[in-house]
């Protein structure tokens, strides 16, 4: 009897292990759930993505820190950081476990982002975090950005980024992505390990996990492995001085003819940017079709640095359509933004649309991903939709007429 | 007791069961299903669980830009800017605004290498709809003459971006030496010349005669069934024609009369390079079974990984740094691996004596133990299925090959035609 007792205890407590299994298989058809948030003791903030289509999870470790982090005097640092920062031997325990990852560095933060078993996870984390930052072969690496810079600069595919980055701000000082080889040469090993301290290990640390966990074993996992690392801080920001407006003409032959348009938005005014910027883009559509197609494509993107968001604003002409012709016809058109009450059926569709977009960015794990860190980097967490025409026009004033910082002209000769 | 019992062993049953097909459906994960049905084209079904969201990818084989005549070579490239402009007589910015309203996403053309590919996102809900927007333009595009114009001026910009990466100009060179009088050995983009000579005539040609029934092939990944894949296939493609291909004319598929160039190695003089000097190895290999694929695949992720890779340790242990680039690629009539390194002029000399000797070493005898985590790898991530539904091309490619089957046998056949100097050339690029 005791047995029978111990066996049906047994059989009980295994059933729970096979719950996952059971969500999988079953109802694998439509387990997608709301992003669920939380922040660990050690100060850890961790978004989590439950979606049990498929037995596997993108696993993502942000450190938020990156490239404008960088004092001038260790320009190119958090690059030499990002080749070492796995040691080969946590690169063999990764491949061992069939884990496929990359380390990324941008101007706001560094992550490491992994495609991993969900049987996996817990290990994955394991391995990560014992991580042991020790650099080497820091000559060669060097050589190596060295050689990567030379063959950018020769087909110029740096010169708008260059451009961009030398006119915005990050936490209000001004920044350049410009390469210096005598400052990158001047980088020791010591640095680097010094430069990793202070803000890696010290910086505010997200996990963002989109896949099939649950959200207590996720917890698990984290705790017994996060809790290693020192506790977090945040930086302090540094003050510096505003910019002005600035035109900049780029005559290289290997950059299409554009004129581009950069607009700062304040990190207090994404969420009403995003909703303005869906409906400028549908008016900008039409508009120039009207305008009999002056331009051959258009384009939109924005560079974040963590506190300010710039927008910018890529236009396209068709060969016959002098610089003047394109620029009198924006002008003309961020005017009647400013100016035109939009019809309620715009507004409408522009909702209808935004909710496609919200499906396909739903549509696989890579997806899910991207669209949370997106929305963590930017403090995106809410949506909204805008349907006023006159809340339209003023936030038109605001961000097309009083937040212009920059205007890129490539292939044009300045007006005379 | 008994009645916890029961209970336990029954759920445990039932669970268990589930467990099974968990475990099954883990090892069938990249499962590609054929669909019948009415009108004859090669459908397929990628069963991935999604929210509404389907992902359509349409392949006409041997329609992409290696396989136009050299008088019209870059004509798929055109076909493909012309093909979704106008739709059902609206205007091009009528047809974006018409695709979005109808749930389409991503809609992309791709017309380099063998095949001419059209891929899509689409809402499940709308895909009716949707489909039956787009099924003109497989057999009765709308464009005008100026529609063509407005395409073709775009084009001599993209010549340009050819002419002014490094890399562009080792492939291109590259090919020309591994597939002489051939259409592989031309670059995937064309010329000014031929380009400034299509007509609409011949666009309209182009499409008849490549967009055809037996030339398709129609993945849908998503959660689908069959019989609405079947649907879709015969909303789209219902009016193809459906008669044998015609090949085109320099017969792509005849390799055998393309010989390798007698020259081993090649020098392009290329300004504002600075210091840093390109090298291109390329192999070409006409045919391989899908284990010597495998094997081909797992040779080079472990030969070349950035950590722990054999090959670039050595380079780092005799301190040549570098930037690497590789790639297997899979041609419907051949393969061709390629390796480019670039490094600091200083270092040629090193690198090619190094080079050498390694590629000699490698075709005598390779290691099975070095190679066995890289095949473990590959067969993980094969079975593991998709975060991405656009993984597809990679899953379709991966799901034929026999990794689990790679024996050291197997390895050192496949090394000794990969690293074999009678098949290799290479080309360097520098100020």
């Amino acid at each position: 009897m005791k047995f029978f007792s111990r066996i049906s205890t047994l059989l009980l407590f295994q059933l729970k292990l096979l719950l996952p299994l059971f969500f999988v298989s079953v109802l694998g058809k439509n387990p997608m759930c709301e992003n669920k948030k939380y922040t660990l003791e050690n100060s850890v903030d961790v978004t989590l993505h439950e979606d049990f289509r498929t037995p596997l999870a993108i696993v993502g470790i942000i450190f938020h820190t990156g490239s404008f982090d960088e004092q001038l005097s260790q320009k190119g640092i958090t690059e030499l950081i990002a080749a070492n920062f796995i040691s080969r031997e946590t690169h063999i325990k990764l491949l061992e476990l069939g884990v496929s990852y990359q380390v990324n560095v941008y101007g706001s933060h560094t992550e490491i982002i992994a495609k991993i078993n969900l049987r996996n996870i817990k290990e994955f984390l394991q391995i990560i975090c014992k991580n042991d930052f020790s650099p080497n072969d820091l000559e060669i690496m060097k050589k190596q950005m060295i050689i990567n810079n030379n063959l950018a600069h020769s087909c110029f595919e740096d010169a708008v980024a260059n451009e961009i980055f030398a006119n915005i701000s990050y936490k209000g000082c001004n920044i350049s992505a410009a390469f210096n080889e005598r400052i990158l040469s001047s980088i020791s090993l010591e640095d680097m390990r010094e430069y990793f301290r202070q803000h890696y290990e010290k910086c505010r640390l997200s996990v963002i996990v989109s896949g099939a966990i649950g959200e207590k074993d996720l917890r698990q996992a984290l705790q017994s492995t996060v809790n290693n690392l020192p506790s977090r801080q945040s930086h302090t920001a540094s003050v510096c001085t505003n910019q002005i407006q600035k035109e900049i003409y780029i005559e290289s032959k290997h950059i299409g003819r554009s004129v581009q348009y950069f607009y700062k938005i304040p990190s207090e005014d994404l969420v009403f940017a995003e909703a303005f910027f869906r409906i400028f883009h549908y008016e900008l559509f039409n508009f120039f079709e009207k305008a009999n197609q002056l331009i051959s494509d258009y384009e939109s993107f924005y560079v974040i640095s963590s506190e300010d968001c710039i927008r910018q604003i890529v236009l396209c002409p068709k060969s016959d359509v002098s610089l003047a012709t394109i620029r009198q016809m924006y002008d003309i058109f961020v005017e009647r933004i400013c100016k035109r009450e939009i019809p309620t059926s715009i507004f409408l569709k522009i909702q209808q649309l935004k909710e496609f977009s919200n499906q396909f960015l739903l549509a696989d794990l890579n997806a899910i991903y991207r669209k949370i860190k997106s929305d963590n980097l930017n403090g995106l967490n809410t949506e909204m939709s805008l349907k006023d025409s006159k809340l339209f026009n003023v936030l038109g004033k605001k961000f097309l007429k009083s937040n212009l910082i920059l205007k890129i002209i490539t292939r044009y000769k300045p007006d005379k | 007791m008994s009645k916890k019992l029961t209970i336990a062993i029954v759920l445990a049953a039932i669970l268990g069961g589930f467990a099974v097909m968990f475990f099954r459906g883990e090892k069938q994960c990249v499962t590609i299903n054929p669909v019948a049905n009415n009108i004859g084209v090669k459908a397929y079904q990628i069963q991935m669980k999604s929210n509404n969201v389907l992902y359509m990818k349409c392949r006409f084989k041997n329609a992409g830009v290696l396989h136009n005549s050299s008088t019209k070579h870059g004509l798929s490239v055109i076909v493909g800017d012309l093909l979704c402009r106008k739709i059902n007589g609206l205007s091009p910015e009528e047809t974006t605004d018409k695709l979005r309203e109808l749930g389409v996403e991503k809609l992309s053309i791709l017309t380099v290498e063998d095949d001419f590919i059209i891929s899509f996102y689409v809402l499940k809900d709308k895909t009716d709809a949707a489909l039956q927007f787009l099924s003109p333009i497989f057999s009765r595009p709308e464009f005008s003459t100026n529609d063509l114009e407005f395409i073709k001026e775009k084009y001599p910009s993209l010549l340009e971006l050819e002419t002014a990466r490094p890399q562009e100009l080792l492939w291109d060179k590259l090919l020309s030496m591994l597939y002489q009088n051939h259409n592989y050995g031309r670059n995937n983009t064309g010329t000014a010349q031929a380009v400034a000579g299509i007509t609409a005539e011949d666009v309209r040609e182009f499409i008849k005669t490549h967009f055809l029934k037996n030339t398709l092939e129609f993945f849908v990944t998503g959660d689908v069934a069959c019989t609405e894949i079947a649907t879709y296939a015969e909303t789209l493609f219902g009016k193809l024609a459906e008669r044998h291909s015609v090949e085109s004319s320099d017969k792509a598929n005849d390799l055998s009369s393309s010989p390798m160039s007698e020259e081993k190695d090649a020098t392009i003089f290329k300004k504002n390079m600075g210091n840093v000097v390109g090298v291109i190895i390329g192999v070409r290999i006409d045919n391989l079974s899908e284990k010597e694929r495998a094997a081909a695949h797992i040779i080079i992720e472990t030969l070349f990984d950035s950590k722990i890779g054999d090959f670039l340790l050595g380079l780092r242990a005799k301190n040549i740094a570098y930037d690497v680039n590789y790639h297997f690629l899979r041609r419907n009539f051949s393969n061709v691996f390629y390796f480019l390194v670039y490094i600091d002029k200083n270092d040629l000399k090193n690198y090619k004596e190094y080079m050498e000797d390694k590629m000699s070493a490698y075709q005598k005898e390779l290691n099975l133990k070095d190679f066995r985590r890289t095949q473990n790898l590959l067969v993980m991530q094969s079975k593991i299925g998709f975060a991405d539904m656009a993984e597809i091309d990679k899953r379709i490619e991966y799901n034929s090959l026999l990794f689990a089957e790679v024996t050291q046998a197997v390895l050192n056949d496949t090394a000794r035609k990969l690293f074999n100097k009678s098949y290799r050339r290479v080309v360097y690029i520098g100020s």
